[in-house]
């Protein structure tokens, strides 16, 4: 069956927003601006190319992520944030250490208020990174396609994200994360 | 011996099955050795856990209705400048007694149409046995029509309406949905046979007039022709007008209870005006 953009647009609208929502630390306003960026741009390469791509869901995550990245600066492009692994790891020296089964628990009634509230601690292209692997279950390849980056920097934004999410949530739940942690 | 970022990248999503090859056992060799790795999958099976449980949350309704607007002025930027901006009508839905009359025309309509065309709008398919298994895209086009959660809008502005209907039926169309001596009133979604297509209502001293757009794609252009047939089993009333065109992208017909050759001349008109 034939679909016109509008109809692949009402399909994939719910999950764009839930990605966009996260991305803009929660503010509604700025998730639909982000989405509304991301379906315009859809649009006129739609427009362009006289069709839809295959995988449809990719390049509208794509279009979204490059909206978010464009709407903070060069800094955020990642050709500047692009680092080895190595590299990364020195940003974020502290040890999460390993993680008893019993923390799921902990962490089962979040709120996407108070994960969108986490992520705002990601600097923009591990917070992208992070939506689309740890939210999305992208594969590396994948997301460093969309972002244009090495797939080994995409692993240490996501090891680095990973970690920083964790202590973020822990600071908004104080006295809940990491309690009976050996 | 395989690097971290390599060895998470071949594992990964860790939940999910896969073919265990060569590079598979390596990089399980190396999660074996490497205390970094193991906690970082562990860390992810925690996260993962969490953000399962988190409620879905929707796009508003009106911020769906915003996007798929601004989505329609993209559309329609370059050919709707010139229309001129009439007041709106105040309301989406129009009163109870307005909509039962729409409605019931509109049943009427629906009759002449697939009762009266010459040939049908579409291949209505294998369905006249029963419905198969290869069938379900008649629901799917049902569904997708709900996800754009819009189906009727009130109002006299043209450029308003031409969006609507732009936005709705995903084709760029050029209708200045002006017709000598009828107001603009709304415009409808429609179901016919399966394809999804828009009913452009007019009003003129409580007369209606419905034009009916159907995308379609296949066909060649169709000049207008009145349609003379009675459909079975109609009786007493008198019967609706219809005529029946088309282009290559979209069949076309005008429902009315006005007299016939009136009918044709508002259909010469739309014609000439698209």
């Amino acid at each position: 069956m034939r679909h016109s953009f509008e109809e692949l647009v009402g399909q994939e609208l719910d999950r764009l927003y839930r990605a966009a929502f996260f991305l803009a630390e929660g503010v509604p306003h700025r998730a639909e601006r982000l989405v509304t960026l991301a379906v315009l741009r859809g649009f006129r390469e739609y427009r362009s190319l006289h069709g839809l791509p295959t995988r449809t869901a990719h390049w509208f995550d794509g279009h979204l992520a490059k909206a978010f990245l464009d709407g903070h600066g060069p800094g955020a492009s990642p050709g500047f944030r692009a680092t080895r692994e190595g590299e990364s790891s020195k940003a974020s020296p502290t040890p999460v250490g390993a993680l008893p089964g019993r923390w799921d628990d902990r962490l089962s009634d979040l709120g996407h208020e108070e994960l969108a509230q986490a992520g705002a601690a990601l600097p923009p292209t591990q917070r992208v990174a992070f939506w689309l692997v740890a939210l999305e279950r992208r594969r590396y390849g994948d997301v460093a396609e969309i972002l244009g980056a090495p797939r080994e920097s995409v692993a240490g934004w996501i090891r680095d994200a990973h970690r920083t999410m964790y202590r973020a949530l822990g600071a908004l739940r104080p006295g809940r994360l990491g309690e009976g942690r050996a | 011996m395989m690097d971290c970022a390599e060895a998470r990248e071949i594992l990964w999503p860790p939940e999910e099955p896969r073919m265990v090859d060569q590079r598979v056992m390596e990089a399980r060799e190396h999660l074996e050795q490497c205390e970094g790795c193991r906690d970082h999958l562990s860390l992810d099976g925690a996260l993962l856990h969490a953000f399962r449980s988190v409620p879905a949350v929707r796009a508003p309704a009106e911020v769906r209705e915003r996007i798929f607007d601004a989505l329609a002025r993209e559309r329609t930027a370059d050919g709707l400048a010139h229309f001129p901006t009439r007041k709106r009508i105040a309301q989406r839905r129009g009163t109870t007694a307005t909509l039962l009359f729409m409605a019931a025309l509109l049943v009427v309509s629906f009759v002449s149409l697939w009762g009266l065309a010459n040939r049908p709008l579409q291949d209505p398919g294998p369905r006249g046995s029963g419905w198969s298994a290869a069938d379900g895209d008649a629901f799917v086009e049902d569904f997708l029509r709900r996800a754009v959660q819009e189906e009727h809008i009130g109002t006299s502005d043209p450029a308003e309406a031409a969006r609507f209907l732009t936005r709705q039926l995903g084709i760029p169309l050029s209708l200045p949905m002006t017709l000598p001596g009828f107001d603009l009133s709304g415009v409808e979604i429609c179901i016919v046979e399966g394809v999804r297509g828009a009913v452009v209502m007019y009003k003129r001293d409580g007369q209606v007039l419905y034009h009916y757009l159907v995308p379609r794609g296949r066909g060649g252009a169709q000049e207008p022709m009145l349609s003379r047939a009675t459909p079975p089993g109609w009786s007493g009333q008198p019967y609706p007008s219809v005529v029946i065109w088309g282009s290559e992208e979209i069949q076309q017909a005008l429902v009315s209870d006005m007299p016939p050759d009136q009918l044709m001349e508002m259909a010469q008109a739309l014609t000439g005006q698209g």
